[in-house]
């Protein structure tokens, strides 16, 4: 299964779940719900955090994090 | 008096509007029966008797954050005297749908509620429309207002709806579901998210994308380029801090020294106008002179934060911070300890992760504050050589810039110690907004800054002067009695002497000047004496007394006008075999001292207050002691 590390700059997605765990709640609260478009706009260097588009807002997830978001296949 | 609470997601605009609503009409202050403290205020006219509290930014009704868990403790208590009588929930329009999962939640509680729709000027240019109407179908008990906060739009029609909800009559069984034992927190967040789904794509169209809101983060958020834009970004912030901070200081100390002058001309000599001229007013201006620094620290600060650049740099440290147990949001509380640790531990809030939160806390008072400015500046003339290496690098400027760096370095040494050493390990988080970029609300900039300042004025303050007396007392008294009563003859000398140097018998003999002697077998091994060890003890009080009490012992009559006189009389220093004090080895030894040691009384004061018990300030004060003991003892024997 995809989850959000997969996606390269610019690449976008659809959230097919989340995966149980620490944040998964508040990542439902900050709109990651299954159907929404994500795109990955930012990549800290070192494997650092991601910024992920949802909506009108940009997120930045720690790669653990962004672990617990499945997605489909990614596109460009 | 009734409660109207504001709440909101991050970013929506809720402290611009708070701001809006209560001008400087406001306080920070603890809340009956949270122990978070939270803004509080007024709003000017029929309302003024009512108070407006504006709670952390919060995304959920459940919490994150030990800040975000005090919306989910007041409201769940409808029995509480902190319980909201009218609930205000500032959305931002242009991003409704992640918006109004906290309004539907606080909405079911039945509490008289207000939802602002925030109509940035943003969300209107990404071609927005909201249909108002069929909002107010979907939330029949809740009254809807637009507005534009930041440009004080709809302020009027917001007061208007709150003198209409503020007299409805409050329902006395407030049920809470969300603290139900068998509620189901995740099952809830995803039927509201789907209901919200549905609900938004009813009543808002959106024409376009908001793309270009962001298009700055290609260059301020580079893998390589972002990193060398914060560089410069602080470098810039800090050079203006210094050299725009350097006028009004001058003018505060003229201004107090002009007073204490006065004073003490004007007033009956006397115990009473001492302690004035020499304890309390001396320790007011040892706070009011760290101002302007302060102020100008929180404007740059704040405009960071307004445009939204802050976020990215947390973002690009989480990264860099985390093996050595801190978190990307601890880049904000370091900084702001380089102006005054006290606004930074305060700062430490924002971090939800106990752990990260009690490292940052730990190291922040190790960033070299502006109060070892005057501290280091004298040692360095004293002992470093005014040359240049190259022909054009300063030598004194190097070993400036060496102190910060070892403050600095040792800060992350001992975090990274600590991250070893303390075994609880909870899950720790991210996950923060990048907000569009925009251009600063001065309002809020200017807020934050009058704000953080007072809580500095308050918070030192109340000690640095509490201090002052108590060295005053110190110093002003001896076994003999009150010092300044007794002749020369008293102290055995018998030929005529100055005023200063009687000054100086006097203070030997004082109760202070006994504790220095006391302590001096302990210090003499870093290359100090007894006169530098009432320094050390006097300067708890906050560190740049130090400068203050060596111009006292020395016989020097105002350290601020004499510094080149109080230089003299240190190079002249010896000890009693003759050698002198002041050497290379003793001032690096001093400074390497300063560098580590807490000394500064307020801060242990802070700390206590932040984390709820004395064991963190006592270990801190123990554990810096002993490094900067040790290192002062290690400098010292190198260099000599």
């Amino acid at each position: 299964m995809n989850t959000l590390t997969n996606l390269q700059i610019g690449e976008t997605a659809i959230i097919a779940g989340l995966q149980s765990g620490d944040c998964q709640n508040a990542l439902l609260a900050l709109g990651f719900l299954k159907g929404k478009t994500v795109e990955v706009t930012l990549r800290a260097p070192f494997h650092g955090p991601i910024a992920v588009r949802i909506g009108q807002t940009l997120i930045s997830l720690r790669l653990e994090e962004a672990l617990q978001v499945l997605i489909d296949t990614p596109s460009r | 008096m009734k409660k109207i609470a504001l709440f909101g997601n991050p970013n929506t605009g809720k402290s611009t509007l708070f701001n809006l609503l209560t001008g400087l009409n406001q306080k920070v202050g603890n809340f009956s029966g949270v122990t978070v403290e939270v803004k509080t205020g007024q709003i000017k006219g029929a309302l003024s008797k009512h108070q407006v509290i504006d709670f952390p930014g919060t995304y959920s009704i459940f919490p994150r954050s030990s800040e975000e868990k005090m919306v989910f403790d007041v409201l769940s208590n409808p029995n509480s005297e902190s319980f909201p009588d009218v609930c205000v929930i500032v959305v931002d329009a242009s991003n409704l749908e992640r918006n109004l999962l906290l309004f539907d939640q606080i909405y079911e509680l039945k509490i008289p509620t207000i939802l602002v729709l925030n109509m940035s000027d943003v969300s209107t240019r990404a071609g927005l429309t909201t249909d108002v109407a069929k909002l107010q179908e979907k939330y029949l008990d809740a009254q809807i207002v637009e507005m534009n906060a930041r440009v004080g739009l709809g302020k009027n029609r917001l007061i208007g709806a709150i003198e209409t909800e503020i007299n409805k009559i409050k329902k006395v069984d407030i049920n809470f579901p969300f603290a139900e034992k068998d509620f189901d927190e995740q099952k809830d967040t995803i039927e509201r998210r789907e209901k919200i789904q549905t609900l938004v794509s009813e009543v808002q169209i959106l024409e376009k994308d908001n793309k270009q809101r962001f298009f700055l983060d290609k260059w301020l958020a580079h893998p390589i380029l972002g990193y060398v834009v914060f560089v410069l970004v602080l470098g810039i912030i800090f050079q203006s801090i210094f050299s725009l901070a350097a006028y009004p200081m001058d003018w505060i100390e003229i201004a107090i020294s002009y007073v204490s002058s006065s004073l003490e001309n004007a007033l009956p000599a006397g115990i009473a106008t001492d302690l004035l001229v020499e304890g309390i007013i001396p320790g007011i201006g040892g706070v009011l002179v760290f101002i302007p620094q302060i102020a100008l620290l929180f404007f740059f600060l704040g405009i960071l934060e307004e445009t939204g650049y802050l976020s990215r740099v947390i973002f690009l440290m989480d990264r860099l911070m985390r093996p050595l147990g801190l978190n990307g949001r601890s880049v904000v509380p370091l900084i702001s300890s380089l102006a005054c640790a006290i606004p930074g531990i305060l700062a430490a809030r924002t971090i939800s992760n106990w752990k990260e939160r009690m490292i940052t806390i730990f190291v922040a008072p190790l960033m070299s504050c502006s109060a070892r400015i005057p501290v280091y500046t004298i040692l360095i003339a004293l002992v470093i050589p005014n040359t240049k290496i190259f022909g054009f690098i300063n030598v004194q400027g190097l070993v400036l810039l060496a102190l910060y760096l070892l403050g600095l370095f040792s800060a992350l040494v001992i975090a990274f110690v600590m991250k070893l050493m303390i075994k609880r390990n909870e899950k720790s988080f991210l996950m923060l907004e990048l907000p569009p970029y925009r251009g600063p609300r001065w309002l809020n900039v200017l807020t934050m800054m009058w704000e953080k300042t007072k809580r500095f004025v308050f918070d030192a303050g109340k000690i640095i002067v509490a201090l002052s007396i108590l060295l005053w007392l110190g110093a002003s008294y001896g076994p003999k009695g009150h010092v300044s009563d007794l002749a020369a003859t008293e102290f055995g000398v018998s030929d005529p002497i100055t005023a200063n140097e009687l000054g100086a018998l006097r203070l030997e003999n004082s109760y202070v000047g006994i504790m220095g002697q006391k302590i001096e077998p302990a210090i003499r091994p870093l290359g100090y004496d007894w006169k530098i060890g009432i320094a050390l003890i006097t300067s708890f009080a906050a560190r740049e007394v130090f400068v203050g009490t060596l111009a006292t012992i020395y016989s020097v009559n105002d350290a601020e006008q004499n510094e080149v006189k109080l230089l003299d009389r240190m190079r002249m220093q010896t000890f009693r075999d003759g050698t002198p004090v002041f050497t290379m080895a003793s001032g690096i030894s001093l400074m390497v001292f300063y560098v580590y040691a807490l000394q500064c009384m307020a801060t242990v004061a802070v700390v206590k207050r932040e984390t709820g018990s004395w064991k963190w300030p006592i270990l801190q004060l123990v554990v810096m002691g002993i490094i900067a003991y040790l290192g002062a003892l290690i400098a010292y024997n190198i260099v000599a």
